[in-house]
C-alpha cells in the first residue's frame, strides 16, 4: 500500500492495534479508513478516529466481542447501569417529597424551592433518560446518558460539599462508568429480553426500596435511603435473581451470568476505602458471595435435575 | 442461531453482503444506502462488526486486492450467514404484515364504531 494514500493520523490510529492484528488486518483497515474519511467535517472526523482508536484499544485490552471478558462486561454493563437507574429511583420518592415540602413552603423562601428541585432534576433525569434509552434497545445513547449521569451525581457531590462515604461513592461511580464504556456496545443485548432485564431490574431494585423508605420513615422517623448498605443488599439481592434466571435457563451462557455477577460488584467496592477488613466490606462482602453462590449453586441443581428428569439433552462434547 | 434478535447493525452489514462481496468501504456505502442514510457505520464499528461476523462463521474473506495503491479485502457471506439473514428476513416480514393488518383493522373500523 503506497504511504501517499494513508493520511498520518490514520497510520497512527492503525499503529494502536495490537502488533498480530495489525499484520493480518492492518492494511486493510487503513485503507477503509483513509476512504471513510476522506471529505469528513471536523466534528465527524473526530468521531471516525475516536471510533477506531476504541476498537483497536478494546482489542489490546482483550475485551472485544470476541474476547470471553468483552463478553463478561457485555453482560455487566447493563445490570450495572440498571441498579444505578434503580437506585435512583429508590430516592424519587423521598425526593419529591422533599420538593414538595419546599413549595409548600416557597412562598417564604422562593429561591430555596427552585434549588431543590434544580438539584431534584439535575440528579433524576439524566438517569430516567438513561433507562428510557436503555429499555427502547438503544444502547449507545444510554451510555452517553449514563456518563453524563455519573458526572453529574461527581458535581453534586462536590457542589453539596458532601463528606460522608465519598470516596466509597466516587469509587462505585467510577467502576460503573469503567463498566459502561469497556462493554462492547454491539454486545450488549438489546433485544426483547435484554431490554425487559434493563427494565425489570432497574424497577425491582428502585420501587421496593422507594417503598421500604417512605414506610420507614412513617414509622420509625429514619428514611431507610439514608443507609446505603442496605440498597446494596437489595442490589445484590436482584442481582442473584437475576443470575439463578440465567443459570436455571436451559442452554445457560456462563460468561454473561459472570456479567451478572460483575455488574451489582461496583456496590461492594464503595466500601472498600474503609478498609478492605471493615466490618462493612466484610459484611457487604459476605453478603455478595453468599447471594451470588447461592444463585450459582441452585442454578446448578435446576439444571441438574432438569437433566435427570430428562427434560434437557445433554451438552455435547 | 436463532435464538438471539440480530442487532440492526449486524443486519445491516449482512445486507450488504447478501447479493455480492464487498471491501470494508463499499460495506459502509451499502449500508448508507440500504439505511436511506440513516446509519452510516464508522470504520471501527464496522470491524468490531466483521470480527464477530468472521469468528461466529457468518462471514468469510473472499479475497484480496490492491486497487489504486490501496490493498483491499472482499469479505462474502458464507451458508450460515444467508440462512441466518433468511430467518431474519422472515421474521421481520411476519412482523410488517401483522403491523399492516392491524393498521388495515383500524382503518376499516367506521369513527364510533365500537370495538
Amino acid at each position: 500500500m503506497s504511504e501517499r494514500h494513508t493520511p498520518q493520523v490514520g497510520r497512527l490510529l492503525v499503529g494502536l492495534y495490537p502488533a498480530r492484528y495489525r499484520e493480518l488486518h492492518g492494511e486493510d483497515i487503513a485503507a477503509t479508513f483513509a476512504e471513510a474519511t476522506e471529505g469528513l467535517g471536523r466534528r465527524e472526523l473526530l468521531r471516525e478516529r475516536l471510533d477506531l482508536a476504541s476498537h483497536a484499544l478494546r482489542l489490546r485490552l482483550r475485551i472485544g466481542p470476541t474476547d470471553p471478558a468483552g463478553r463478561v462486561l457485555a453482560g455487566a454493563a447493563p445490570v450495572a447501569l440498571a441498579i444505578a437507574v434503580g437506585a435512583c429511583l429508590a430516592y424519587l420518592l423521598p425526593g419529591l417529597g422533599e420538593v414538595a415540602d419546599a413549595f409548600a413552603g416557597a412562598s417564604a423562601r422562593p429561591r430555596w424551592a427552585l434549588v431543590v428541585a434544580g438539584l431534584f432534576v439535575a440528579f433524576s433525569a439524566p438517569w430516567i433518560v438513561t433507562l428510557l434509552f436503555a429499555a427502547l434497545g438503544r444502547w449507545r445513547p444510554a451510555r452517553r446518558v449514563a456518563v453524563l449521569a455519573i458526572f453529574v451525581d461527581c458535581a453534586l457531590m462536590v457542589v453539596l460539599g458532601q463528606t460522608y462515604g465519598v470516596a466509597g461513592e466516587a469509587l462505585r461511580l467510577a467502576v460503573l462508568g469503567a463498566l459502561v464504556l469497556l462493554a462492547p456496545p454491539d454486545l450488549v443485548d438489546t433485544g426483547r429480553r435484554g431490554r425487559w432485564e434493563v427494565t425489570a431490574v432497574a424497577l425491582l431494585v428502585g420501587l421496593p426500596l422507594a417503598g421500604a423508605s417512605q414506610g420507614a420513615a412513617v414509622l420509625i422517623g429514619i428514611p431507610i435511603h439514608s443507609v446505603p448498605a442496605l440498597a446494596a443488599t437489595w442490589a445484590f439481592v436482584v442481582a442473584a435473581v437475576l443470575l439463578l434466571l440465567h443459570l436455571s435457563a436451559r442452554r445457560p451462557d456462563r460468561l454473561r451470568g459472570a456479567g451478572i455477577a460483575l455488574g451489582a460488584s461496583p456496590w461492594l467496592l464503595q466500601y472498600l476505602p474503609a478498609g478492605p477488613l471493615s466490618a462493612l466490606m466484610i459484611r457487604t462482602g459476605t453478603e455478595f458471595l453468599v447471594l451470588v453462590g447461592g444463585a450459582v449453586i441452585l442454578g446448578g441443581l435446576v439444571r441438574l435435575l432438569r437433566r435427570t428428569l430428562g427434560t434437557e439433552p445433554a451438552e455435547p462434547a | 442461531m436463532t435464538d438471539r434478535q440480530v442487532q440492526e447493525p449486524t443486519r445491516l452489514v449482512l445486507t450488504a453482503l447478501a447479493d455480492a462481496p464487498r471491501h470494508g468501504y463499499a460495506i459502509i456505502q451499502e449500508v448508507l444506502a440500504i439505511s436511506e442514510g440513516r446509519t452510516r457505520l464508522r470504520t471501527g464499528t464496522l470491524y468490531t462488526a466483521l470480527d464477530r461476523l468472521l469468528q461466529q462463521g457468518l462471514v468469510r474473506i473472499e479475497g484480496e486486492q490492491v486497487v489504486g495503491g490501496r490493498l483491499r479485502r472482499t469479505f462474502a457471506l458464507t451458508e450460515q450467514g444467508k440462512e441466518l439473514l433468511t430467518e431474519e428476513t422472515r421474521r421481520l416480514r411476519l412482523a410488517v404484515l401483522e403491523a399492516e393488518r392491524r393498521l388495515g383493522t383500524a382503518r376499516l373500523r367506521p369513527n364510533g364504531a365500537s370495538a
